[in-house]
């Protein structure tokens, strides 16, 4: 995917939906209603506080970004950049680590993220056997760590087996 | 029992042999993380956070100490030898480190970044012994008006830190003590931004938003850096051999160094750290002009001179007994390290504060014991024993350490929580605060405000139920007062500052 409008870059993006996100923790307070309980202040009253501080400066920081921005690019067109990118393939390999988690349990789940996380980290799809061996080896370390030695209760280890 | 026979008493932990292999293991951890560009002491102290559910406090803290000093001071290992300071407070260091390093004198190099980090971690701890008992009192006497004040101060200090900055410094906090507010009330048990799901009833758990924070975001960050660049590098360290007695600095250097220079760094540095979220760069980056400015060769600085290489390194060590003292007396971390300690502390049920350093010391004295063994142990673990292997830990396999990294993190979370629903809040805070990281917001605000948000709501609405929804109490009560005054002269004073880094 190819971007080439200027406010629609991270530098501006980014503020945006902070301020997006600030705004609607500002509504969910006010619509919480309970500033203050009898002559006590109520829980809203800290949210609703921050709120107030947080969308102007969340309003600051985009103005800040957008004028930052026009002035670095002039109107000027600009060079397309790619959405698509290693942080981005991660975090979605790290979602579906979670998932598999869930789903099947420790081992294999961390096996198949540790072995993706290696290959997605990588400059280039090189040397998988090698990097499958390194990840048999991290899964057992970890599991060894966790399970054994601290002794943690996982809901499933192996395909619903608990080792 | 006084405050320093609690503190003495503490010492006679490093007797435990279990208690003291987690500390030489935590030093081990900490030399690897703060000599990898990247990587961070604070890395190392988050991934050992789920961990200490399973330890004993003792050894969770004893771990934390270790990593910290070696963190701190491993640093400059590869700023010394490549250029490339493994943690942020050791770019000073390489200024005139790498220039030694070129001239074939980085063995050296290494010995005073040694000596001088042993002197100025030593010197750190003592001086937040010797103030503990002094701070204690003045903790006692601040009440609930003050404590709410004293975190305003705390946050107005460190938005400040970021000069112009500052707008995304205290939209980091806010959004930090927005976080904080999710869950059931701190005053009465309502529900709020809870969405109707069970899972959100407890909240955004701190551990997984700390490992979200420094953990994936920074995985998320190294992922754009070819590893191309990084094997460059290792191949360079790789190539560099150093033997082990050209570690030792001659005597004449160091008495030319002199003793009221370490003295003066240090303390710089112990000062420096005591201010909430300065840190180790901001240490060493003060010392080290201010070695410049009082040497008698201050056009040496800069070429290759052990001088300023002693004022940066014992500078940032000493932050680390500096940065305690508000830790550990008023429950307000002075760094990174130390809010990732605090967690460590909550983890257990303990949050510092006046009443903990005066009724129950015995718990966080464990700390001063470990953190100077592990000033002192710097210089014949690294001069006489493991110096010449540093070098090589850069070495290490990339993808292997941060895809372990990731996984641990990960897991981390669950086991810190036992409920996947935090494993997604680790990896969405991480996700957000890499594009956040990337647009310049600091991450230390966020996460004291996280951690102390409760707090500070909770004294804040007391103040204000006290006083009938009075504010004006802040500026009546004179220990609120007092603090007030301060972050409004910080606030000129870092301003100052600021413009004189700039210039």
């Amino acid at each position: 995917m190819e971007i080439r409008s200027p406010y629609l870059r991270v530098k501006v993006v980014v503020p945006a939906v902070m301020l997006l996100a600030m705004m609607g923790y500002l509504t969910l307070a006010i619509e919480m209603g309970t500033f203050f309980v009898g002559n006590k202040t109520g829980e809203a009253f800290f949210p609703l506080i921050l709120g107030l501080i947080g969308v102007p400066l969340g309003a600051k920081i985009l103005f800040d970004a957008v004028q930052e921005v026009r002035k670095e690019h002039g109107g000027a067109e600009q060079k397309p950049f790619k959405v698509v990118s290693t942080p981005f393939i991660l975090s979605i390999v790290s979602f579906a680590y979670i998932v598999a988690f869930y789903y099947i349990g420790l081992i294999p789940s961390m096996l198949g993220y540790v072995f993706l996380f290696m290959v997605f980290f990588d400059d280039e799809v090189r040397q998988l056997f090698r990097k499958f061996i390194y990840s048999v080896i991290i899964t057992a370390v970890i599991y060894l760590l966790y399970a054994v030695i601290f002794k943690v209760q996982f809901d499933k280890i192996f395909f619903g087996l608990i080792l | 029992m006084s405050t320093f026979t609690q503190i003495l008493q503490s010492f006679t932990l490093l007797a435990d042999p279990i208690l003291l292999f987690t500390l030489v293991v935590g030093f081990g951890v900490g030399v690897i993380f703060g000599s990898i560009p990247g990587l961070t002491a604070t890395l190392a102290i988050v991934l050992l956070l789920p961990m200490t559910y399973s330890m004993s406090m003792n050894a969770a803290l004893f771990m934390c100490m270790g990593i910290y000093m070696a963190g701190m001071y491993s640093g400059s290992i590869t700023a010394i030898t490549i250029n490339i300071p493994g943690a942020p407070s050791a770019a000073m260091t390489g200024l005139d480190g790498h220039e030694m390093m070129k001239k074939g004198l980085g063995a050296r190099a290494l010995g005073h970044a040694t000596l001088a980090s042993a002197i100025g971690g030593t010197i750190g701890v003592l001086l937040l012994i010797a103030v503990s008992p002094l701070a204690m009192k003045l903790a006692l006497m601040i009440r609930t008006p003050g404590k709410a004040s004293l975190i305003l101060f705390a946050f107005i200090v460190i938005a400040s830190l970021d000069g112009k900055r500052w707008p995304k410094s205290a939209f980091m906090i806010i959004l930090g003590l927005a976080l904080a507010t999710f869950g059931m009330g701190v005053v009465r048990p309502t529900q709020r931004f809870t969405f109707g799901t069970v899972a959100l009833l407890d909240g955004f758990d701190f551990v997984p938003v700390i490992i979200g924070s420094f953990a994936i975001a920074e995985l998320l960050t190294q992922s754009t850096i070819s590893n191309a660049d990084f094997n460059r590098m290792s191949d360079e360290a790789s190539g560099l051999k150093i033997k082990r007695r050209d570690f030792l600095p001659p005597w004449e250097q160091v008495k030319s160094v002199g003793i009221w220079r370490y003295l003066k760094s240090a303390v710089i540095g112990y000062f420096i750290g005591v201010l909430p979220g300065a840190g180790g760069s901001m240490g060493a980056f003060v010392s080290y002009a201010e070695g410049k400015r009082s040497s008698k060769h201050p056009e040496l600085y800069g070429t290759g001179h052990y001088e300023g290489i002693a004022c940066a390194e014992a500078a940032n060590n000493a932050v680390c007994g500096g940065a305690l003292v508000p830790m550990l007396t008023f429950g307000i971390p002075g760094d990174g390290v130390t809010a990732i300690v605090l967690g460590v502390l909550m983890v257990y049920g303990v949050i510092p504060g006046p009443e903990i350093l005066s009724k129950q010391l015995y718990l966080v004295a464990p700390m001063y014991a470990a953190l100077l063994f592990a000033a002192v142990v710097l210089v014949p673990l690294s001069l006489f024993l493991l110096g010449p292997y540093y070098i090589k830990i850069v070495k290490i396999n990339r993808l292997v350490l941060y895809s372990s990294i990731a996984a641990i993190s990960l897991t981390g979370a669950f086991a810190s929580t036992y409920t996947v629903f935090q494993m997604f809040v680790a990896l969405g805070v991480g996700v957000l605060v890499f594009f956040l990281r990337a647009q310049k917001y600091p991450v230390v605000p966020f996460i004291l405000a996280v951690l102390l948000g409760p707090l500070f709501e909770e004294y804040f609405r007391r103040v204000l139920s006290i006083s009938q929804n009075n504010p004006l109490i802040f500026f009546t009560e004179i220990d609120s007062l007092v603090f007030l005054v301060l972050a409004v002269v910080f606030v000129i004073f870092l301003n100052k500052f600021n413009k004189q880094i700039k210039n």
